[in-house]
Formats: C-alpha cells, structure tokens, sequence
C-alpha cells in the first residue's frame, strides 16, 4: 500500500512489521552515516543495528540534539538547518536536513492535512507575521511549521504585523471576499490565544463559522495561563466562531509526520509514525493506559538520526485501530511534561534570565 | 529582594546595610561571636528534624565549641605576636548546589571579626530554609545583638545593580558559583581597596587501589561502601567535591576483581538506603551517557540507564567529560597501574582526590608531581565532603583577616 495516500488505514497487524522494517533500515543507515549515532550504538548496544521489536531499538533523548550536533549526510548536502523554539536553558535543538528529507516530511504533512481537509486548497488565515517566517538564517520550528502547513492553503492572510497586532481591516475584508468558502485558519496555540483570541476579545465576537482551525507549538504557556484544550476549544467556538478546532502535536526534531487531533480530541499516530509510552524513571515500555513518557518513532529523518526519539513529554496511549473516528492506528493523549527538577549545579548562582 | 536573616526586621535592606555602616568589626573569634556559632551548632545537632539531614549534621559537628576553640587555638598559634585584624565587609555569594556552604563561607569570615552580606540563591532547597529558622531564632536573641547588627542574608534574582551596590560595600568579596555565573560577577566592580576570592566549579574524584578493596575485611569493607556512599550521594553528587569519576589502581585482573566485590555492595547500599531520585533524574542520566558516548569520551555504558549507581568507562585519551556531568549517582571510571601513571591526566578542574589504600608516602610523592593549579585536596574516602578551612588552596581564615605590621 502506499501510505502517502493513506495515512490512517493501516491496521496494527501490517504496520507493526512494516514500520519496524523501516526503522531498522533507518538505524542500520544511520550507524554508517553518523559517527556519534554509531559510538552510541556501540557503547549502549554492542554495535547492533538490528532490533525484533519497536520496543528494543534504541531511543536517542531528544535533549541530545540540544547538546549534540547529528547529522547522517555530508555538509554539503544540508539545505536546511531547523532550530527548536524552546525557551530552555539548555539551548536548542539543531535538525539537519537534505533535500530528500527535507521533501519526505512535506509529503507526509499535506498527506495527513488532506485527510482532514480534503485536496483542494483553500483561503488561508495565517496567525503569525510574514517575517517570522522570512528570517532565513535562524529557521525556527514555528517558521517551519508556518511554511510547511501555508502548502495546504491559498490567498494567505498573514494576521498579524511585525509588533504581533492584528490586522483588523484585512481580517474582515478577506472573509467577505471568501464569504461561504471553507478557510483555514493555522498558527501556534500561545500566538493564536494571546495575540488573537484576547485581542479580539476587546472588539466584540467574529463570524469564522466557515473556518478549520489547526494549532500546534505546545501547551506550556497555556499550561501556565491553566487554559486546558477543552477551555481553548470553547473559547474560539464562542469568541472567534471557530466550530473546528484541531490541535496538533510533533517535534521538530520529527517535522511532517505529525501527529493530529481527530473529532474525538485524540491525537493519532499516521502510518509514517508511531508512538510508545516508557516509565519516565526506568524506561520500561508501559501497556495502554499507563501514564508515561512518549517516545515517538518516525520513517521520515534520514539526514540526522531522529527516527527513535525519546521525549520529555508525558502522556498515555489510548487504543490501537478502534478510534470512534474510523482512523486506524494508535491514538494518544499528552499531558504536558515530565516536571524538572531544578538544576543545582555549581553553574546556576546568577544565571542570565531568559 | 528579600531579607532572610535578621528575620523579620523593622528594617528594609537600605536601612540595615546603612546601619552596619556604623558598627565596628570584631576582634578575631570574639566571645560574643564563638558563643552564637557554638549556639547554633547545639541547636542543630539537638534538633530531631535535622538527623534525616546527614549533611546538615556535618555541620552541625563541624562547628561544635570545642572544635571552633580548637580552631581559635591553631590560628593564635600560627598568629604568634602578629596583628590579624577582620578585613572589614565580606560580600559572599553562596552556591545554590550546597545549601550549607553559605554557613561555612559566612562563619569563617564573622569568627576573623568580619561584618558579613551574603546572598543566597533564590533556588535554595529546604536544608538552606530549616538553616535560616534556626539562625533567626537565635539572632532574634539579646546575647547576639552584636552578630546580628553586622550581618545581613539576602536572596535576590539576577540583579546587576544589587551586585553592584552590595559590592560597592565590601572590602572582600566571595564569590562561589559555576564559570559562567563567575565571570558575570567579576563584570561587577569592586572598590579599589577590596579584594576577592573565587570558588569556581571544580571536578572531584576518587582513586581507589583494587588490591586494598580486595583485601578489606567485610566490617572494613562495608566502612568503605558506607564512606563512598557519603561522600558522592550527599547533596545528590552535586558538590563540587563529590567523586563523579572512578580511578582504579593495580593490575588488571586485581581491577576486574575489585569491581566484581565494589559495585555491586555499593548498589545493594543504596537500595537499603533508598535515594530519592527526582522525576527527570534517570532521562538527565541517560542523554548525559549518551551524549559522552557520542562524544567519544566513553567506550562502554556499563550499566542500564536506570541503575543507581549508574557506569560508564572513560576512554584511555577522554578529556571533555568533565563540564557534562549531570551529578545523581553517575560514575565514570578508568584503569591506571600505578598513582603516578594517572598524573598527565589531571586537569586545571580537578579539585578534590578522595583516595583508598594508599599510604602516606605514595600520596606526598604524588602531591609533590601535580601540574599547575589541579588538585587542592587529598583527602580519605568519606571525607571528601567535608568543609576545612583551607578551601581550593585558599586558608580562608587568613584571607577574611589582613595582617598590620608593626616593623618598631
């Protein structure tokens, strides 16, 4: 089957043999391509390269790309480096892509956008500015994800000017222009609940009854604000008028094999994907139910060792191919992340803020 | 800003920082202020709460009466007919990593006669807490007025112009810290006529000799277990002079064996003792492990990623995995045949060796080779914990105090 064209079809009984086809083609590359990838392997793992279960391949941490440069093609081949938008101490991802790569993860998004949108494109609302994505040099994950999801629209609006207001005006001329059409209306959770939705909420109720609205970036800021998804659903059915709202969840160290809300709220793992949950002290995979860390596998990273990776998030799989929305596959929830002990090190008697 | 000690106090920081403007310094181990210290330590060492705080015990004992009069005694001694007299104002800046260094940092300099200003991290933890409920209570006490009118603990966050106008008060400033936070401090000027000591992050470890491990008797044996556990699983492998690597002495099949008996009495140990290990501890472990095996620094992660202990072995040429290492219970460990074999390894970092099964004449031969700057403690397994006076190379007592000649 070819599962560009169907993301969610898979059933557990093929994709599992598939997909652990894949990785073990994937880790095998990567030991040859790169060299800090192989020494870990051969520290952790006497060298194998080849697992008989999801369960046994090797996890990388995603922090190690935080402190760690992987990369599995030669520099010449890299056309595009992909920072983390953290705000962590501890620095920033750096993802590493070639041109292949980089294309596999645009595939694989607007193949699972299409399943909720359908193929033709439509007007777009954009909730971010225009140069957050034009700063070349520094290529955000929030500039990816901006650029990545613009493919499955046309006559974008960018909402919002360089001092992160709201274009009112070309807001209501755009949806009187695209009156009964279905719009798109995409950006990053915080950016879209801070600078839109508590905005708006100073001029009174909007009419985007024909939008699809599609946010990911994460819930820490929202976390904080104690704005849950539900309360974030509510609150952009009643202000913004916004009746379908999907939320999103991926990393960039795993751009395009993203995983996305269904109209149940659970987020869903499409056929380049999956996920698995670990004991977040002793790595133990955990059954279905059991609350733990996420590890997400992806048969997209080919430049930069990025196909097993173990996150920092907490959350639970629901069930496997029985989701009451007819998509097949495993089906999840995240529940924000694992709470950090604070550093005490030596280093942090008068640590720059950030 | 807030003011921890005296506690509470009618006064904001201004107004107490000014009246300290007033007060005299004391004379060197003054009455009033070997009485406070032997107060504090009865009050810690009586308090039932403070005995799950092995640390806070240490140093409760550290500054018993009689050892703090023995300490009197050893610097009148050294003094001779000298003059010592207290610098004046110490500033300390304490670590957040130990929560009792602001103790040990802030008494040695008010027993040479010193006011004192000592901030403290606002991330400190619940030992540094308990401390300061016990110091309020006995400053609030007449007896030590004259303590409590010269001495001021505050905990800001990140504020340059604290630094600065504290600064401007000192005629010594102590400043204990990570590098970065160091050199951001140091941007902060002193007066002219101040000086400064610096406590820099520093690397520790232990060099132990496989054929005495292996020729323990089981009491002297499960002694070493319990003094290895001391020193590297208080303050969580945090402090500066925690071992964070293993150097093994001998042959090695004698290596092999004394690893066989060690590792495995030590985890068993610290199962019996239970070490609480914070949510994100294991994940912090495993990118350290893995970001030293990509690195090259390490050949073989030896244990799983979950195990306290956890293990891994250095390369013989590794060199970088000093700064990376995340504390909680990781060791790393190499193999010479001799003490001496390990000299060209050392690095400006390294601090404090905590030794097993060497004698005397081994260590001075070794203390006699050491490079430049690298190593400024050895000391007996179970020891390496423990605060002295000379700190880093630096006698602080001494530094607290200048000397007036009389040349007459």
């Amino acid at each position: 089957m070819s599962v560009a064209a169907a993301p969610y079809d898979e059933l557990a009984s093929s994709k599992r043999a598939r997909l652990l086809n894949e990785l073990n083609e994937l880790t095998h590359w990567h030991a040859e391509h790169c060299e800090p990838y192989r020494r870990i392997l051969s520290a952790a793992f006497a060298g194998q390269t080849l697992f008989r279960s999801i369960e046994e391949l090797p996890a990388i941490p995603v922090r190690l790309f935080k402190t760690i440069d992987l990369v599995s093609v030669p520099p010449t081949e890299i056309v595009k480096t992909m920072h983390s938008s953290g705000t962590s101490s501890q620095g920033h991802s750096k993802v590493f892509l070639d041109m292949s790569t980089a294309g596999a993860q645009t595939r694989a998004l607007l193949s699972i956008m299409k399943s909720l949108l359908g193929s033709k494109r439509v007007p777009m609302v954009i909730v971010d500015n225009v140069n957050t994505i034009n700063q070349r040099e520094a290529f955000s994950a929030r500039a990816a994800a901006v650029r990545g999801f613009s493919q499955l629209g046309c006559d974008h609006l960018y909402l919002l000017n360089d001092a992160m207001e709201v274009n009112w005006d070309a807001l209501q001329d755009f949806t009187s222009r695209h009156k009964g059409e279905t719009l798109l209306v995409f950006g990053f959770t915080f950016i879209i609940w801070q600078y839109f939705y508590q905005e708006s909420l100073k001029r009174g109720k909007l009419d985007l009854s024909d939008g699809i609205l599609i946010h990911g970036g994460g819930w820490k800021k929202l976390t904080d604000q104690q704005v849950s998804n539900e309360e974030f659903k509510r609150c952009m059915r009643d202000q913004l008028g916004v009746r379908h709202v999907y939320n999103y969840y991926g990393l960039v160290e795993q751009t395009g094999s993203i995983f996305i809300e269904c109209a149940e709220g659970n987020l869903h793992a499409p056929a380049y994907a999956d996920v698995l949950i670990r004991h977040p002290e002793t790595f133990r995979p955990l059954p279905f139910g059991a609350r733990g860390l996420l590890q997400l596998m992806s048969n997209i990273p080919r430049s930069y060792p990025g196909h097993v990776l173990l996150t920092e998030d907490l959350g639970l799989i629901l069930g496997e191919d029985d989701c009451p929305c007819d998509r097949k596959g495993k089906y999840f929830m995240v529940e924000g992340r694992l709470p950090h002990a604070e550093l005490r090190g030596c280093s942090d008697t008068y640590q720059e803020r950030l | 800003m807030e003011i921890l000690a005296p506690y509470p106090s009618e006064e904001n920081w201004t107004g107490h920082l000014q009246r300290m403007d007033h007060m005299r310094p004391l004379q060197p181990f003054a009455p009033e202020v070997v009485a406070f210290i032997a107060a504090f330590s009865h009050a810690i060492l009586r308090d039932a709460s403070m005995r799950s705080h092995p640390e806070l015990m240490a140093l409760g004992h550290w500054m018993r009466r009689t050892r703090i009069a023995e300490m009197k005694d050893q610097f009148n001694a050294e003094r001779g007919d000298r003059v010592f007299l207290p610098r004046g104002v110490a500033l300390h800046f304490a670590p957040s990593n130990v929560d009792s260094i602001f103790i040990y940092s802030w008494f040695l300099a008010l027993l040479a006669g010193n006011l004192n200003i000592v901030r403290v991290s606002t991330r400190r933890g619940e030992q540094a807490m308990r401390l300061m409920a016990t110091l309020n209570h006995l400053l609030a006490c007449p007896e030590f007025a004259a303590v409590r009118d010269r001495s001021l603990v505050l905990s800001f966050e990140h504020e340059e112009g604290l630094a600065q106008a504290l600064s401007a008060k000192c005629q010594i400033r102590v400043l204990w810290g990570g590098d970065q936070a160091i050199s951001r401090l140091r941007q902060v000027p002193l007066p002219p006529l101040a000086t400064e000591i610096v406590f820099a992050d520093r690397f520790s470890f232990a060099a132990m000799k496989a054929r005495a491990v292996l020729r323990q008797d089981e009491p002297g044996f499960r002694q070493l277990i319990r003094d290895f556990f001391a020193d590297s699983f208080w303050f969580d492998q945090m402090a500066c002079s925690s071992p964070r690597m293993i150097v093994w002495i001998g042959a090695s099949w004698e290596i092999d064996d004394a690893k066989q008996r060690f590792w495995p009495a030590l985890k068993a140990y610290v199962a019996e003792r239970g070490v609480h290990r914070p949510a994100a501890a294991s994940i912090t472990r495993l990118t350290t492990m893995y970001a030293y095996a990509a690195q090259g620094e390490v050949d073989t992660i030896l244990s799983s990623v979950d195990e306290v202990p956890s293990r891994a072995h250095l390369k013989s040429d590794a060199k970088r995995f000093r700064e990376l290492h995340c504390g909680g219970g990781m060791f790393l460990e190499r193999e010479c045949e001799r003490l001496q074999d390990f000299l060209p390894l050392i690095q400006p970092k390294d601090q404090t060796m905590s030794v097993f099964g060497f004698d005397r004449a081994e260590l001075d031969e070794f203390a006699h080779s050491l490079p430049t700057r690298a190593i400024d403690r050895v000391v007996a397994l179970g020891k390496s914990l423990m605060f002295s006076r000379v700190w880093d190379g630096v006698d602080l007592l001494r530094a607290f105090s200048r000397q007036v000649e009389i040349d007459a």
